[in-house]
């Protein structure tokens, strides 16, 4: 780029760098004090251009085009009213068209060049700066307006923005696009005559979007008034319903003639539904649901259950065996039935030696008492009850109640 | 999504962003707004959209017979408890010291509601009465529980949603707007009179 050297930009980048707390703070707290330390660094980056004396003796801000800088890069709201002034742009375009072509028809090639990139740089900053400017009125109606916290505020910057708009909008309508193309109404090289048509195009495709963004404009100014005063009917409302403690709303408000329709609000419709008992399709589900109330309100837990293999022996037949004593017992309660009289057990094993001796069964006497005791014992209560059990014994030395037998004798009552 | 928006809609729910977002959207689809408009225009019904609320509900076609009774028990309700909400409203506004009041989609968070009711003895007054109204009534005393007492009443009410049960942060539906609206009708129909706000502020300036 014509008129520096590489160097001399990185020696304002360095300085910038150095002092970069300095700047920053300038920059965010709007102005700096200079004490006796930093006098010096101070007045270094006055004369780079990057700090400027503030009207307070002694403070220094940012210089604008370093702000502006600043703010584009941390895109901060910055101000809208930036580069409007379209016709001077065009007079700057015309003028440096004027001299390229002048150029480019002597021949001076390397003028042609540092004119061209005038041309350039001036076209970039003309759409750069305006479609940033739209950028910041469109983010201004989006955040609606965000950067002020009240509603009086908000309406104020709405109404700030949208003038400038409208008068943006004026200005731009007055210059003919079409006119540029004059620039290029000669044997110019094709780089000359794309730049031109692309900034013609470019231009056309503002005006729309410039149009676009006051009609959001409007009707969010529209909106916020709309805020603004339903605030004040709030106010005013809360302050009248104090004043007037018997106020009520009217008792056929709904049948007010001018009610808008907003407040026309419908009664709320009992939603019920009926079964049709004939629909055959219903019958399961409906079913299901009768099982279900039928059911204890708290359902239980089905247990898991565990599962174990179960064996199933096949079922033995037993030869009914008959006990050889058994049917003495019996025979001994036979008797004491058919001969009426009492029998004594230990009397009836005696007699009956030869006969079991013969068919060689034997059996203890203590065991056989024994097993004639506990027959009377698995006998019914009525059976008990008509044979008479005496039980011969005596009492066990040092006790009450125990006795050691040595006969029992079985009679009838 | 159809007969969820009408079974809403019938019951008397305001479908707003905030409390209904997917019958919001359901309904902002033109087609299906003409669905659901068919529909309820068979059942006497109209579906509104309130501009100043950003919300749908459903509106009576006419006053007869068939309805007046329920839309006489509607409006009673709405006369009962049209001034404790006004009052409320302007409460917050003075608490908030904000110039914009309550409505669908503003979010309010009730720990912060706290320490200006704590430092301010007029606030702390008129939560009291207010909670000593129905439908705001409570026993209790700290200004703390009143305050949640309000809000969880609001919530009961449909005013205010949250987006969980313990959250502090109150999203506000658009049943806020509808009484903006009426306090504009009342002021428009000459029900009232209310002073112009910007008048006074001109008058108090003179002084």
């Amino acid at each position: 780029m014509a008129g520096f050297d590489a160097g001399q930009v990185s020696a304002l980048l360095r300085k910038i760098g150095a002092n970069d707390d300095l700047l920053a703070n300038a920059y965010v707290y709007g102005s700096i004090a200079a004490d006796s330390q930093d006098s010096k660094t101070i007045s270094t980056l006055h004369k780079a251009g990057l700090l400027r004396p503030d009207d307070e003796a002694g403070e220094f801000r940012v210089t604008t085009d370093f702000k502006r800088m600043l703010n584009r890069l941390m895109r901060k709201q910055s101000s809208y009213r930036q580069l409007t002034d379209m016709g001077k742009v065009i007079e700057a375009l015309d003028e440096t068209v004027k001299d390229y072509q002048l150029s480019v028809q002597a021949e001076q090639s390397e003028d042609a060049d540092l004119f061209l990139e005038q041309l350039d740089d001036l076209l970039y900053e003309t759409k750069d700066g305006l479609n940033n400017n739209l950028d910041n009125m469109h983010y201004g109606i989006v955040s609606q307006f965000g950067f002020v916290s009240s509603l009086a505020n908000k309406i104020r910057q709405n109404e700030r923005y949208l003038n400038h708009a409208q008068n943006l909008l004026t200005e731009l309508q007055q210059i003919d696009p079409e006119a540029c193309y004059e620039w290029i109404n000669w044997a110019c090289p094709n780089e000359f005559a794309r730049k031109i048509t692309g900034f013609v195009y470019w231009f056309n495709q503002v005006l729309p979007r410039l149009r676009f963004i006051i009609d959001n404009m409007r009707l969010s100014l529209f909106r916020l008034r709309r805020d603004e005063k339903k605030a004040n009917q709030l106010r005013s409302m809360a302050r009248f319903l104090r004043q007037h403690p018997e106020f009520e709303l009217s008792d056929n408000l709904y049948e007010h003639p001018s009610l808008p329709e907003g407040l026309k609000l419908a009664p709320s419709m009992p939603l019920r539904s009926y079964v049709d008992t004939r629909n055959t399709e219903l019958e399961t589900p409906l079913v299901q649901l009768v099982q279900a109330l039928r059911k204890q309100s708290i359902a239980q837990d089905v247990k898991e259950r565990e599962t174990a293999e179960i064996e199933v022996n096949p079922i033995e037949r037993i030869s009914y065996q008959s006990d050889f004593f058994d049917l003495q017992t019996e025979s001994l309660f036979e008797q004491a039935i058919t001969s009426d009289s009492p029998i004594s057990a230990l009397a009836f094993w005696r007699q009956s030696q030869d006969d079991w001796l013969a068919n060689e069964h034997c059996i203890n006497p203590k065991a056989w008492i024994e097993l004639v005791f506990s027959c009377y014992c698995k006998l019914t209560n009525e059976q008990q009850a008509a044979f008479s059990i005496n039980m011969k014994g005596l009492q066990v030395q040092g006790t009450s109640d125990n006795f050691s037998y040595h006969d029992v004798v079985i009679g009838l009552h | 999504m159809f007969k969820q928006t009408i079974q809403k809609l019938l019951t008397g729910a305001v479908i707003c962003e905030t409390a209904f977002a997917e019958e919001f959207t359901y309904l902002k689809v033109d087609s299906e707004f003409e669905r659901v408009s068919d529909f309820l225009s068979n059942l006497d019904r109209n579906i509104t959209y309130l501009d100043n609320a950003d919300a749908f509900f459903c509106t009576y076609k006419q006053v007869d017979q068939s309805n007046s009774a329920e839309l006489s028990a509607l409006f009673n309700e709405m006369r009962s408890v049209f001034r404790p909400l006004v009052e409320f409203l302007d409460l917050l506004l003075t608490a908030t010291q904000a110039d914009l009041p309550l409505h669908g989609k503003s979010v309010v968070n009730i720990n912060s509601l706290f320490e200006p009711f704590e430092q301010d003895q007029t606030l702390r007054d008129q939560l009291r009465r207010l909670t000593s109204i129905k439908p705001f009534k409570t026993n209790k005393e700290e200004t703390r529980e009143q305050l949640a007492t309000l809000f969880n009443k609001l919530e009961e009410m449909q005013y205010f949603v949250r987006k969980n049960p313990g959250s502090s942060r109150y999203f506000a539906t658009a049943r806020f707007d509808l009484i903006y609206s009426l306090i504009e009708f009342l002021n428009d129909s000459e029900q009232v009179d209310l002073p112009d706000e910007q008048a006074e502020k001109q008058d108090e300036l003179l002084f």
